[in-house]
């Protein structure tokens, strides 16, 4: 597709986690970038030391604690936030947002209107939002996007290619993004269906934590793959009940990023689900995390909306079930291989 | 300022005629339609850019028109129809022949082009009559009340009555002054339900009652080909749509005539709905082609700093709806097929058609018109000053959505959203400003408890039921009445919905009473009636479902 969006404005970036960083430097090879950040210490670092998460900081990209001025210079803003800090952040935002604004994020879990920490609560899908869902209630913007893919932060930093799904409703909003964040080691696919994208990303992070606990208990790749396809076909059933196509799960969002989560250390809900393996509580795996797992929200999330809705989700209950319930991983397994497994392929 | 309840006509906002943006169209009518003309031929160099492209979409049309005039003729239909299309047969062949697919051979497929989107402009294109529109206004609210009214007994009397003892059964609701105010500030693009025929006549003299300029519309050109209602259409600015016609040219002239009205700030009106209504229900699924158009025209005017355009929702309430029988068959054939088999509805015997009109003038009824809030392009409500309100209440300026990095950047497929958001807008004002009445709350719960009782059948099968089958205890209705009638006072109090007086007001047994009154008015059956021994039944299932689907959508089935 020809571009005829000239971006000239800095980008804003909001979130100084490891995603964030990576994508910070790597859209300042082409354009400044403001990014926000809410300690002063950090805003340092990054200012004069050009260094943040033992990242180098490329020289464009400057941080302020100011939300204001992050939406008075910069016209598109990607949130990477953690979805607990998200509606907070968008919140405070909004008061600075016009209806110049294009807000493209790049968050991986949900934002739950019912307290669900003290323990199961009825789920229905009008209690749950994706994270755009949270940027049009909250903000008048309305040309919204989010990026989903096999993005883990480290291969990005070291420079190594990458693909990433850039989904909008809006086709100037993917060609807005595409043109600040495409170069020759990261390649952008898109998609109108938002929500089907955002969905993959969230779903995938419970399967990641059910792949590392097999890794740690030494399983090959017979397991991962039997829990990287029946994971697919769980995140689409769990999708239909939320109204979107399978479509989505079946590309780079969903296979792609289940592949590259599955498989790889790196990934937080991978390492969650290696701890736990290895005997570790999810209290103490918490607690030492320098980083949100949205796993260990989307586990209890999924479980209490299957429940209620009735949806067949086998892999989230066990995976429940080990991490809430204190049933060991190898009762999981057993629970695993007893299920009536039925058909392969049912979700068209 | 708050919702007011209207109890005389107001002033005209314009009173001078000349001023009027509908008039100014007609008067400059062979102006305004080269400019249509032009911009569509202008956007057909990008929508076809080769000419091999632009050859195809006309040997389309010429397919289309061909097939039309052959196989559904109408009265309406100009004679020298056959003869314009051999005409431009006769030249897509000699074009053909020529095989010239040279760019500059372009311009002689442009000079057809032309030619049929000029025939189609003047077919389309809207007449203004000042005068026929005094008369109109003078006498069509008489002979519309006359059609729908109350307590009767001499038509004849109420013809030369005054007016304004009309807005007790008529009543019209909305935020007057703040309308009135925007319709000065912008153009307003107004967007009623539809549920019948006479609901056209019914929002114009709505709109001129709260001293609003006439609107330019879309009528079916087979309503327009009737008489007597052809001459009254075609000069109170209507513009002719054909339904038959599904072509791409046509569509396009018919979305720029729209859209460059609205450019040119005539006040106008789409039924968003599409047609009327034909399950009862209120709209939830708009057509937004025609929408889509105000949105577009928003965004010209951005451009050239004109007018910023206001959409006002407006729900019409009647008790009861003399179509019912129609629309509601019509719904059930497309839903039931093979399902559902349809039988006459018609007023049969001499017995019926005397109990019709015994009740037409022995009536006790109203209609309700509520003007929703108004709002912008994209559904922001606005205030007085005309500013759009953000979701954080404070005002801004929408403009901002058209642009990129403060230049304002034309995106079809951008607007197409922004009229999907405005149209799901449009909707919650609906749902909003829906009156219930007692008609469709008595049909409400009632089906609701015979669709309980028989979970296990269709409802094709609960429309079948034998009378015996179809009783509804009285304890059952009036205990189901009352929790309904809470929580709708509960959806009232939270501004999701408006109650009638006499829901709000009277007790369970006359809310009853007289919604089973009202249903049954102008239907030969009773509709909802009390048996002999006091118990609740029906004697056509089908309108009940009519007129209960007006409550759908409002999650109360639960409660009962």
């Amino acid at each position: 597709m020809k571009n005829i969006y000239n971006i000239t404005k800095p980008i804003g970036i909001l979130g100084i986690g490891s995603f964030g960083t990576v994508l910070a430097n790597l859209i300042a090879e082409r354009h400044s970038v403001v990014m926000y950040a809410r300690k002063q210490s950090t805003v340092d670092n990054i200012n004069v030391h050009k260094k943040h998460r033992d990242i180098e900081i490329l020289p464009n990209v400057t941080a302020t604690t100011d939300l204001g001025l992050v939406a008075s210079k910069c016209d598109v803003i990607f949130p990477v936030l953690p979805s607990y800090a998200f509606r907070s952040v968008i919140k405070d935002l909004s008061h600075f947002l016009t209806s110049n604004h294009i807000l493209i994020h790049g968050a991986k879990g949900f934002d739950v209107k019912l307290d669900y920490s003290q323990g199961p609560v009825e789920l229905r899908p009008r209690d749950i939002c994706t994270m755009s869902e949270v940027i049009l209630e909250e903000t008048p913007v309305y040309r919204v996007g989010c990026i989903s893919g096999p993005n883990l932060a480290k291969e990005i930093a070291q420079k190594q290619p990458a693909g990433t799904v850039l989904a909008s409703k809006f086709k100037e909003v993917l060609a807005i993004g595409t043109e600040i964040l495409q170069c020759d080691r990261f390649q952008i696919y898109g998609s109108n269906d938002i929500k089907g994208i955002e969905l993959a990303g969230v779903f995938k992070n419970y399967i990641a934590i059910a792949a590392g606990a097999s890794a740690a208990l030494g399983y090959g790749e017979n397991v991962k793959a039997l829990l990287i396809t029946k994971g697919i076909s769980e995140m689409i059933a769990i999708g239909k009940a939320l109204g979107v196509e399978p479509k989505s799960f079946l590309g780079l969002a969903g296979i792609g990023d289940l592949v590259a989560t599955c498989s790889s250390p790196l990934s937080r809900n991978y390492s969650v689900g290696y701890r736990l393996a290895k005997g570790e509580s999810i209290e103490q795996i918490i607690s030492t995390m320098t980083e949100a797992a949205e796993g260990i929200n989307t586990v209890k999330v999924i479980k209490y909306l299957s429940d209620t809705m009735h949806i067949q989700a086998p892999l989230v209950g066990i995976i429940y079930k080990v991490m809430y319930e204190n049933h060991s991983l190898e009762s999981g397994i057993k629970m695993l291989m007893r299920l009536n497994a039925g058909q392969d392929v049912s979700f068209y | 300022m708050a919702i007011q309840k209207l109890t005389a006509p107001l002033d005209y906002v314009n009173p001078n005629y000349e001023n009027w943006g509908i008039y100014k169209l007609d008067k400059n009518k062979d102006a305004f339609l080269i400019e249509v003309v032009e911009r569509i031929i202008e956007k057909s160099r990008t929508t076809y850019p080769t000419t091999r492209a632009l050859f195809d979409e006309l040997a389309s049309t010429l397919y289309q028109e061909r097939i039309r005039v052959t196989t559904s003729r109408w009265k309406s239909d100009p004679e020298d129809e056959k003869d314009f299309w051999n005409n431009v047969k006769g030249q897509i062949i000699k074009f053909q022949k020529a095989q010239s697919w040279e760019d500059n051979d372009r311009a002689i497929l442009e000079t057809l082009l032309k030619k049929i989107l000029y025939r189609y402009a003047y077919e389309i294109v809207a007449n203004f009559k000042p005068r026929i529109f005094e008369l109109a206004q003078k006498f069509l609210p008489r002979i519309l009340f006359l059609f729908l009214n109350s307590k009767l007994n001499s038509p004849f009397k109420f013809l030369f009555r005054k007016m304004s003892s009309f807005y007790e059964k008529f009543i019209i609701t909305g935020d007057f002054e703040l309308i009135r105010n925007l319709s000065k500030k912008g153009t307003i693009v107004v967007v009623p339900t539809h549920f019948s025929n006479t609901d056209s006549p019914l929002v114009g003299w709505a709109l001129s009652s709260i001293g609003l300029e006439p609107v330019t519309y879309g009528a079916g050109i087979n309503l327009v080909g009737t008489q007597p209602l052809s001459f009254m259409l075609n000069n109170l600015g209507a513009y002719k749509l054909d339904r038959r016609r599904k072509n791409a040219l046509y569509l396009e002239l018919l979305k720029s005539y729209s859209q460059m009205a609205i450019e040119r700030d005539t006040p106008s009106l789409f039924f968003p709905g599409g047609t009327r209504s034909r399950s009862g229900a209120l709209e939830s699924k708009l057509k937004l082609g025609l929408l889509s158009t105000a949105v577009e025209a928003q965004q010209e005017n951005f451009i050239h700093n004109r007018k910023k355009i206001f959409v006002l929702p407006l729900v019409i309430n009647y008790q009861y709806n003399i179509e019912c029988s129609s629309l509601i068959n019509q719904h059930l054939v497309e839903i039931g097929k093979e399902k559902y088999v349809s039988d006459s509805f018609e007023y049969s015997t001499t017995y019926k058609i005397i109990r019709f009109f015994k009740h037409l003038f022995h009536a006790d009824t109203e209609v309700v018109v509520s003007f929703g809030k108004p709002l912008d392009i994209i559904g922001n409500e606005v205030n007085s000053n005309g500013d759009s309100i953000a979701p954080n209440g404070k005002p801004f300026d929408i403009k901002g959505y058209f642009e990129v990095e403060n230049k304002i950047v034309r995106d079809e497929q951008r607007n197409f959203e922004y009229t999907k958001i405005l149209g799901s807008k449009i909707v919650s004002s609906y749902f909003e400003n829906n009156t219930v009445m007692t008609a469709p709350l008595v049909a409400f719960v009632y089906f609701i408890q015979l669709k309980k009782r028989h979970k296990h059948l269709s409802l094709f099968e609960i429309m079948l039921l034998p009378r015996e089958d179809r009783i509804v205890s009285r304890d059952n209705m009036m205990a189901g009445m009352a929790t309904i009638i809470v929580k709708l006072k509960d959806l009232e109090k939270l501004n999701k919905v408006n109650l009638s007086e006499i829901i709000k007001e009277s007790t369970i047994d006359n809310v009853l009473a007289n919604g089973m009154n009202s249903i049954s008015l102008f239907n030969s059956k009773k509709v909802v009636y009390a048996d002999s021994d006091g118990n609740i039944n029906s004697q056509d299932v089908r309108l009940v479902y009519f007129y209960h689907n007006r409550l759908i959508g409002y999650n109360l089935e639960e409660y009962l």
